[in-house]
C-alpha cells in the first residue's frame, strides 16, 4: 500500500544550527504540534554548507517525517538551497522557513493548513518574534547570547507549553507598521504549489548572505500575484533563536547589512514599496494560545476595566484601590503622555513651534503609534532597552507585570504571616520600596521594618571578570544614581516616611554582611552586575525565614545576574524552582 | 557630486512611492516620523539612495536627520553635495 501524500511540506534551511536545529525540529514535531497527525506533513530541511550538516538519523525519535538533504552547491544566500527543497516537497501546500533557526508555537502547523483553506489561492504569513529581552541585533550588543537565551527557555519549560515562547519574546519584528498593517515578511510562509510554480520560487539574483531581501521580496511577489490573498495567521508564531546569523544577528554590523540588502532589492526591482493589499486574518485557534498571546500583544494597550465601578469612598475597597493608584503613579502610567512628547524632542536639532502649540497637548492625536508603543514598553518594563528613550520618569522602571507580583508576594507573607522584614537592595528612585510600604502600612504591620539598600550613588564599575564590559557606574550611567535625600523625600511624599523604613547607604560589599537585618520575608535584589547580586545572596539569604521570597529583578535581562544566581543556588543546593515573572524577572520561595 | 534638486526629487518619489502618502505632504521641514517612516525605512531609503545615485551613503545618514531639509544639510556639511 503507499502511503497517502502529506498535506503539507515544510522547507526548513540551516546553516551552522547545531544548537538551533534540534529545538526547531522538536517545534514542529508532532510530540509538540497539536491538532496535526505526523502523517499530515514532512518537514524537508536544507543544509546549505555546514560543516558537519545534520544527519536525519538524530532526529528519528522525534516521530517527524523528516528529510534532511545536504545542498550540493551551498551558496551565501539560501535561495537556491530553497528552490531544490520546492523540488522535492510532495504536498499541495509547501512551506518555507529560510531560517531554521525559528521555533514554531504549538498550533502554528494546524493554524497554517486551515488559514489555507479559507482562500482559493492563499498567502499564508506568520508573525515572527525574537527571543530575549529586545531585537537581538541590539541585545546581543548589550551581552545577549546563547547561554542567556537556554536560561530563558528552560526558565519557561516550552517542551511542555510553547505559548510561553511569547513571554520570552516580547520583540515583534515583522509588524513594524502595526499588528494589523502589512508584514515586512513572513519568515515561515505557506503557498500553494501552483502559486510557487506562477512565482518560480525565490528569486535567486538575490546574492546577499542570508538572502538579503529575497524573503520579502517573494511575499509581495506573491501578493502582488492576480487572484492571491494574504491571510495572517493570528495566534501562533516563530521564535527566532540567537545564532551568529547574517541579518537577525549582525550586532553592530545591523545597519550597513540592512542597508546593502535595501540597495540589492532596488537594483533587482527598481523601486521599494510594500505591498499592502487587503488581509484576512485567522486565528486565534487555542485557549492557551490567545492568553499567552492576549498577555502580550495587550499588556498596557487598553485600559482593564473594574467590574464595579463607583464612588471611591472609606470602606475594604478603598485599600485596594489605593494601591492600584498607587502602582499607577509609581510606573507613570498617568504622565506616559508627557514622557512619549519629551521622547519626540530626543536628537532634535530645533524645537518646532507647534510642539508647545499643538504636539504637547495632543500626544494621542499627534503621536498616538509612540504612545501605544509606551503603554506597551511600560506594561512589561522594557523601557531601559529601547535605543530612543532614557529610563521612565516614574518611581521605578520594573514595569506593570513585576509590581503585580512583587505585591502578590507581599500580600502572600502578609496572609500566611511568614515572619520578617521585607528588603530591596539597589533600589533606585524607590518605587518597588514604595508599594511595599505602603502595603505594610496598610495592613498594620507594625513589626515589619523595610531595607532600603543601595549605594545612592549609582553601580560600582565592574571589578569580578564576570562583570567586565558592564559598567553602568554613575559616569556612564547617571540617571542610575538617585540620593537617598531624594528616595527619603519619595517616601515622604507618599506619607510613608517612619521609623521602620530603614536606609543601608554604601555599596553591598561594605553593607549588608554586617547589618543590622535578623529575619527576612522578602527580599528583592536589583543590583544588576554579578558581584552584587552575588554579595547580596551570600550576606542575606540565610536570613530569609522559610515560606520567604528571593526576587531577582535581571535574571532574564542580564546574563552577569543571572550567572551569580545559578552559581549561588547550586553551590547552595538550592531546588526550589526558578520562575519567571515576565522576561526578566524571576523569584523563588525559599522551603 | 550630488544635486540638490535630484536628491530632493528622488527623496519625494521614493517616499510617495513607500508610504503612499500624497507628494505634496513631503515638504522639506516634514518630519519624516510623521510621515511613518521608522528607524527600518531609514536604513532601506540609505540603502536604495547609495543604488540609485551611485555614492557611497551611511547607513545611519536618515535615521539621524528628522527631515528632508536637516539630511540636505547633513549632505552638504559630508562635502556630498553641490
Amino acid at each position: 500500500m503507499t502511503p497517502k501524500p502529506p498535506e503539507l511540506s515544510l522547507i526548513v534551511i540551516s546553516h551552522e544550527m547545531a544548537r538551533e536545529l534540534p529545538r526547531t525540529l522538536y517545534s514542529l514535531s508532532p510530540r509538540y504540534q497539536e491538532g496535526i497527525a505526523a502523517e499530515d506533513y514532512e518537514v524537508i530541511v536544507i543544509d546549505n554548507g555546514s560543516r558537519q550538516p545534520p544527519r536525519a538519523e538524530d532526529f528519528a525519535d522525534l516521530g517527524l517525517n523528516l528529510r534532511i538533504e545536504r545542498f550540493a552547491d551551498p551558496t551565501p544566500s539560501p535561495v537556491r538551497a530553497i528552490n531544490h527543497g520546492l523540488g522535492l516537497a510532495a504536498a499541495p501546500l509547501i512551506g518555507v522557513s529560510i531560517d531554521g533557526a525559528r521555533m514554531a508555537s504549538p498550533g502554528l502547523l494546524e493554524a497554517c493548513r486551515r488559514a489555507a483553506r479559507t482562500d482559493p489561492m492563499p498567502v499564508v504569513s506568520t508573525l515572527s518574534f525574537q527571543i530575549g529581552p529586545g531585537p537581538q541585533w541590539l541585545t546581543q550588543q548589550q551581552g545577549y547570547d546563547s547561554a542567556w537565551e537556554d536560561r530563558l527557555l528552560t526558565g519557561i519549560d516550552w517542551q511542555a507549553d510553547g505559548y510561553r515562547l511569547f513571554d520570552i519574546s516580547p520583540f515583534a519584528e515583522n509588524v513594524g507598521r502595526g499588528w494589523f498593517g502589512p508584514l515586512s515578511e513572513s519568515n515561515l510562509l505557506f503557498l500553494p504549489r501552483a502559486l510557487w510554480d506562477a512565482l518560480g520560487g525565490f528569486d535567486p539574483a538575490f546574492e546577499s548572505p542570508g538572502g538579503g531581501a529575497a524573503n520579502a521580496d517573494l511575499l509581495w511577489r506573491a501578493l502582488e500575484h492576480p487572484g492571491t490573498r494574504q491571510v495572517v495567521v493570528l495566534g501562533e508564531g516563530i521564535f527566532h533563536q540567537i545564532h551568529g546569523g547574517t541579518h537577525t544577528n549582525a550586532g553592530a554590523a545591523a545597519l550597513e547589512v540592512h542597508k546593502r540588502a535595501a540597495k540589492e532589492y532596488y537594483r533587482l526591482r527598481g523601486r521599494i514599496r510594500v505591498v499592502d493589499t487587503e488581509r484576512s486574518y485567522f486565528g486565534p485557534v487555542s485557549r492557551r494560545a490567545a492568553e499567552a498571546y492576549a498577555r502580550q500583544l495587550a499588556a498596557g494597550q487598553t485600559a482593564a476595566p473594574r467590574a464595579v465601578a463607583t464612588p471611591l469612598r472609606p470602606g475594604p475597597e478603598a485599600g485596594e484601590r489605593y494601591i492600584d493608584l498607587l502602582k499607577a503613579v509609581l510606573l507613570n502610567e498617568t504622565g506616559l503622555e508627557t514622557e512619549v512628547a519629551l521622547d519626540a524632542l530626543r536628537g532634535r536639532k530645533d524645537i518646532p513651534p507647534a510642539f508647545w502649540s499643538e504636539t504637547l497637548y495632543d500626544v494621542p492625536g499627534k503621536l498616538a503609534p509612540a504612545l501605544a508603543e509606551k503603554r506597551r514598553l511600560r506594561a512589561q518594563g522594557l523601557d531601559t532597552l529601547t535605543a530612543q528613550a532614557g529610563p521612565p520618569l516614574g518611581y521605578t522602571m520594573i514595569g506593570r507585570r513585576r509590581l503585580d507580583h512583587l505585591q502578590d508576594c507581599v500580600a502572600t507573607i502578609l496572609a500566611e504571616a511568614v515572619a520578617g522584614d521585607l528588603m530591596e537592595c539597589g533600589v533606585w528612585r524607590g518605587g518597588a520600596c514604595l508599594l511595599m510600604k505602603a502595603m505594610l502600612d496598610l495592613a498594620g504591620a507594625q513589626d515589619r521594618n523595610l531595607w532600603v539598600a543601595d549605594s545612592f550613588a549609582g553601580l560600582p564599575p565592574p571589578a569580578l571578570p564576570e562583570d567586565e564590559g558592564l559598567d553602568l557606574s554613575r559616569d556612564h550611567a547617571p540617571a542610575l544614581a538617585v540620593s537617598q535625600a531624594r528616595v527619603e523625600r519619595a517616601f515622604a511624599d507618599f506619607g510613608l516616611l517612619d521609623a521602620r523604613v530603614r536606609f543601608l547607604p554604601g555599596f553591598f560589599a561594605d553593607t549588608l554582611a554586617g547589618c543590622a537585618v535578623e529575619k527576612l520575608a522578602l527580599l528583592r535584589l536589583d543590583g544588576d552586575l554579578y558581584s552584587s547580586t552575588l554579595q547580596a545572596l551570600e550576606a542575606l539569604y540565610d536570613r530569609v525565614a522559610p515560606g520567604g521570597f528571593v526576587i531577582i529583578d535581571d535574571y532574564g535581562g542580564l546574563g552577569q545576574c543571572a550567572l551569580a544566581v545559578d552559581r549561588f543556588r547550586a553551590a547552595r543546593g538550592i531546588t526550589a524552582p526558578l520562575g519567571m515573572i515576565d522576561w526578566t524577572g524571576a523569584f523563588w520561595r525559599k522551603s | 557630486m550630488l544635486n540638490e534638486t535630484a536628491v530632493r526629487t528622488w527623496i519625494t518619489e521614493f517616499l510617495v512611492s513607500l508610504t503612499g502618502a500624497e507628494a505634496a505632504t513631503i515638504t522639506g521641514d516634514a518630519p519624516f516620523y510623521n510621515l511613518g517612516i521608522d528607524s527600518v525605512d531609514a536604513v532601506v531609503m540609505a540603502g536604495a539612495m547609495e543604488e540609485h545615485f551611485g555614492t557611497e551613503i551611511e547607513a545611519t545618514l536618515v535615521l539621524r536627520n528628522a527631515t528632508i531639509d536637516e539630511l540636505i544639510a547633513d549632505l552638504r556639511e559630508s562635502g556630498l553635495l553641490s
